[in-house]
């Protein structure tokens, strides 16, 4: 009762920033999710036509919002279809560990058998496994596509969420309420859904939303090193790969994708500390 | 100490076992290992070659064990691009990849220690917002793109660090911020909250009680406190460390693992490949265990477990 | 603003203490609460003034102000306080800094979460012996030895360089009160000293307190009436941040003036009460 650490100055400002961080996410989040909506039409070009008269054409020269690549592509519609394939890429990857994540995590929590050791012993490992590293050989051994990419980054990551479930919904099967949902022979599925789930989903949330932006950086650097995307395609990693070459004659060919990437992978992260914040 | 040091080996040999199996059943998963082992550009008996060398004419649980075999005689097999050992080709890379890690880790610690210490203990400020905005930013750029522009401003438009290449102390410093920059936010903000938590606990508390000044409050009280809550950090962070080494090796051809990865999956150079996997796998965990064995020996809590409580006086 | 303070006969000297019209505050302007309102006492050489309360009452936040440990956002509004003849918010940081320790000593609630973790136990007493003593190391360790002794500490060689951890509750309080006393401060200040403690240790470190009080003044801060009564000679309750009673200890406590007393001193009989049926089951 001594201890006197009431801040209420900082709980204050903590509820304010919160509530900026989501809006000022929430605002990106859906501009972003319009830019998708509308795709690579908006641009009124498409990604992949090849225009060798107008090659390397500087931002804001019509009828190229944001000008053209070595080869005279329409650099605004390269940016919006490699839009589409980072989000289809993170989002896919994310949901495939957060879903492989939290089964394993409530298998782990609950029983007391060889696979929850297991499950508990491989969460462990893989918190200092080099799983990127490992991810880079996988996509380079099975080939090129998106489909590898979303398997390979949700599979070599799920223990991520599997970490945060197994000792949350530990925690929670030791409270009462479940104890007691327990005893009245609840059936399993619906004491899943009805009581652990909801007590889950605050550091999920948060989890989910930094593990997206992760997701979206993973993505790139694959793309960016020539890996798991087709070579050529517009994909962010790709655009960012080709304008080495152009730095000196043509930046803007380095610093549209670039940031591209960082709006993105801030919105995710604006989004993460708001929720975070939201909810302590 | 000796039950501990069973316990690490039994770990070390599990996880290798893990990769190992992950690696081989992957390989063969993702179609005719002979053809990735050799190449897109091999000749049939070039395959049968390969076939036999390896056994891949047997059994798959026969190959699994072989497969074992070898690598605990250490053979990991010849790269497909030079005909040299991998192992060799791994070995003769790791110091330079050791060298930038290295490096990078002491960036990042002489940028977020004292950025840390400084954060936690200042309140407010117009100051202390905008480094804190500067380090929510920086940890939305990738280490890639933070590479590309170091390269864009530094070394293209004011010409004054080379952009690639491997020697001399200039050539290092464009890499080591590029790791430095994507290790620095997290464990910056770390420190900051363990700073501040510090300065509000109760050992504080007393050393204000003693008329420890404010200085004296934060370096010798509050610091030593949030650094040692931030030790297990590093060694996390140190398998990040690794894979952004080869992101970051290749944009700057810094000729060390990373680089050799990048080109030997462009090359598809398995036993390559392979090699640098055991290899990254082996340094983190070493690196990790290290941290670990360094918490217990400074961390007094861990160290002297014995309470010295027993007898008491009347 | 002056006011008639109920002195003992016993504080007959010039007070080593005087807090007058103290006013706590947290925050500023509109939304700024009041913690201690006008609160004013004397504590004399040789006296234990016990301040009792419910958490909340303000009793902790006066122990602060005169400490020096206001929390950041929490100042002193209004009022005087008095040390030794000197009025404490007139000094500069520095000066003040110079007081905490060597003119006062505290002692705190939590023994265990007010040892620095990671640093011995003797190294925040070799310190504060350095910095207020002018020692040496060498010095001040033998002195932080001394001081360790003197609250009947086993092996006082060994135990300065142990770490909270490797204590008991009751040893690491007596640290606690070994570096409260070390540089001989004339004011003592212990808030909730025996709150964390099991009750046969609590006794042992109440008689430490008490032991030696002839030579200085002690402000004793507690929510336990039963450590008020067999601590302090002097009684004054607080409730939401006043004083609401405040007289001899045997007078406060045997015929209370004020409802708030009177509810305090039920609410401490009560629990024990409830215990008695229960002792009787099997």
């Amino acid at each position: 009762m001594t201890v006197i650490v009431a801040r209420p100055a900082d709980s204050l400002a903590t509820r304010y920033l919160a509530r900026w961080e989501l809006l000022t996410g929430g605002l990106l989040l859906a501009l972003i999710g319009l830019l998708v909506a509308l795709g690579p039409s908006l641009a009124g070009h498409d990604p992949a036509f090849v225009d060798l008269r107008g090659r390397l054409l500087p931002p804001n020269s019509p009828p190229h919002l944001l000008g053209t690549d070595q080869l005279g592509r329409d650099l605004f519609a390269r940016l919006l279809h490699g839009l589409r394939w980072s989000l289809a890429a993170a989002t896919g990857a994310t949901l495939l560990a957060f879903t492989t994540g939290t089964l394993l995590g409530l298998l782990a929590a609950r029983r007391h058998s060889l696979l929850a050791t297991l499950i508990r012993q491989v969460t462990n490992f893989a918190q200092s496994f080099p799983v990127l590293v490992l991810a880079i050989c996988l996509v380079a051994i099975v080939g090129n596509s998106l489909v590898t990419v979303v398997l390979v980054l949700g599979l070599v990551t799920w223990p991520v969420f599997c970490r945060v479930v197994q000792a949350e919904a530990a925690s929670l099967f030791a409270r009462e309420y479940v104890l007691a949902a327990e005893m009245l022979q609840m059936s399993r599925l619906r004491l899943y859904f009805r009581h652990v789930l909801p007590g889950l989903l605050p550091s999920l949330s948060v989890l989910l939303a930094f593990h997206f932006a992760d997701m979206l950086i993973a993505e790139s650097a694959l793309s960016f090193l020539g890996i798991g995307a087709p070579l050529g395609a517009a994909t962010w990693g790709n655009m960012l790969q080709e304008s080495r070459a152009y730095l000196l004659s043509a930046p803007w060919l380095l610093l549209v994708p670039a940031a591209a990437i960082v709006t993105l992978v801030i919105t995710a992260n604006l989004l993460g500390d708001g929720l975070r914040r939201h909810l302590e | 100490m000796k039950a501990r040091g069973f316990r690490l080996l039994r770990d070390l040999a599990v996880l290798l076992l893990g990769t190992l199996t992950l690696l081989f059943f992957l390989l063969r998963l993702a179609g005719d290992p002979a053809l990735v082992l050799a190449g897109p550009e091999a000749t049939d008996e070039q395959l049968s070659a390969i076939r036999a060398e390896y056994g891949l004419d047997r059994s798959l649980p026969r190959q699994y064990f072989s497969y074992l075999g070898n690598l605990l005689r250490l053979d990991f097999g010849r790269s497909l691009a030079d005909g040299s050992p991998a192992l060799a080709r791994v070995l003769a890379a790791y110091p330079t990849s050791l060298l930038l890690a290295g490096l990078a880790m002491a960036a990042t610690l002489l940028i977020s220690v004292p950025t840390g210490a400084w954060l936690g203990a200042r309140r407010n400020g117009a100051a202390r917002r905008a480094v804190r905005w500067l380090l929510f930013v920086l940890q939305g750029v990738p280490g890639f793109v933070t590479a590309l522009l170091l390269v864009q401003v530094f070394a293209i438009e004011l010409v004054w660090l080379p952009a690639i290449g491997f020697g001399g102390v200039q050539a290092m410093v464009l890499p080591t911020l590029s790791v430095a920059a994507f290790l620095a936010p997290k464990l910056t903000r770390l420190i900051e909250a363990n700073v501040a938590a510090a300065l509000l606990s109760p050992y504080v508390r007393t050393a204000r009680a003693i008329g420890a000044s404010e200085r004296e409050i934060l370096w010798r009280h509050a610091l030593p406190n949030a650094l040692l809550g931030a030790t297990a950090l590093v060694g996390t962070q140190f398998a990040f460390l690794m894979a952004g080494l080869v992101i970051i090796e290749s944009i700057f051809a810094w000729p060390g693992i990373g680089w050799l990865l990048v080109q030997s999956t462009a090359s598809l150079d398995f036993p390559v490949v392979q090699a640098i996997t055991l290899t990254v796998v082996i340094t983190v965990f070493a690196v990790n265990t290290l941290v670990d064995a360094l918490q217990h020996r400074i961390d007094p809590r861990l160290r002297h477990r014995e309470s010295l409580a027993g007898e008491t006086t009347a | 603003m002056h006011r008639v303070t109920l002195a003992t006969a016993g504080a007959a000297a010039a007070p080593v203490l005087e807090v007058d019209g103290l006013t706590v505050r947290a925050g500023t302007g509109r939304g700024a609460t009041t913690l201690v309102g006008d609160l004013s006492f004397t504590i004399a050489t040789g006296e234990v003034l016990g301040i009792v309360g419910e958490s909340g009452s303000g009793k902790s936040m006066t122990a602060a102000a005169i400490g020096g440990l206001l929390p950041a956002e929490v100042h002193i509004g209004a009022g005087r306080i008095v040390l030794e003849g000197r009025e404490i918010q007139a000094l500069s940081a520095a000066q003040r800094r110079a007081l905490d320790g060597s003119r006062i000593g505290m002692v705190f609630q939590d023994p265990l979460s007010s040892f620095n973790p990671v640093r011995t136990v003797g190294s925040i007493l070799v310190e504060s012996a350095a910095r207020h003593q002018g020692l040496t190391s060498g010095e001040a360790r033998r002195r932080a030895i001394q001081a360790l002794a003197g609250v009947r500490l086993p092996r006082p060689e060994q135990l300065i360089d142990a770490y909270p951890h490797q204590l008991s509750g009751g040893q690491r309080q007596r640290a606690m009160i070994a570096l409260a006393l070390l540089n001989g401060p004339p004011l003592v200040i212990a808030d909730e000293p025996t709150t964390a403690l099991d009750a046969t240790v609590q006794l042992q470190v109440l008689a430490l307190l008490k032991r030696g009080a002839g030579s200085r003044a002690v402000l004793l801060i507690t929510h336990d009436l039963a450590v008020a009564a067999a601590t302090c000679d002097r009684i004054l309750v607080m409730q939401r941040g006043r004083s609401v009673e405040h007289g001899p200890a045997a007078r406060v406590l045997d015929l209370p003036a004020h409802g708030y007393t009177r509810a305090l001193l039920d609410a401490a009989r009560r629990p024990a009460a409830a215990v008695e049926p229960a002792r009787g089951a099997p």
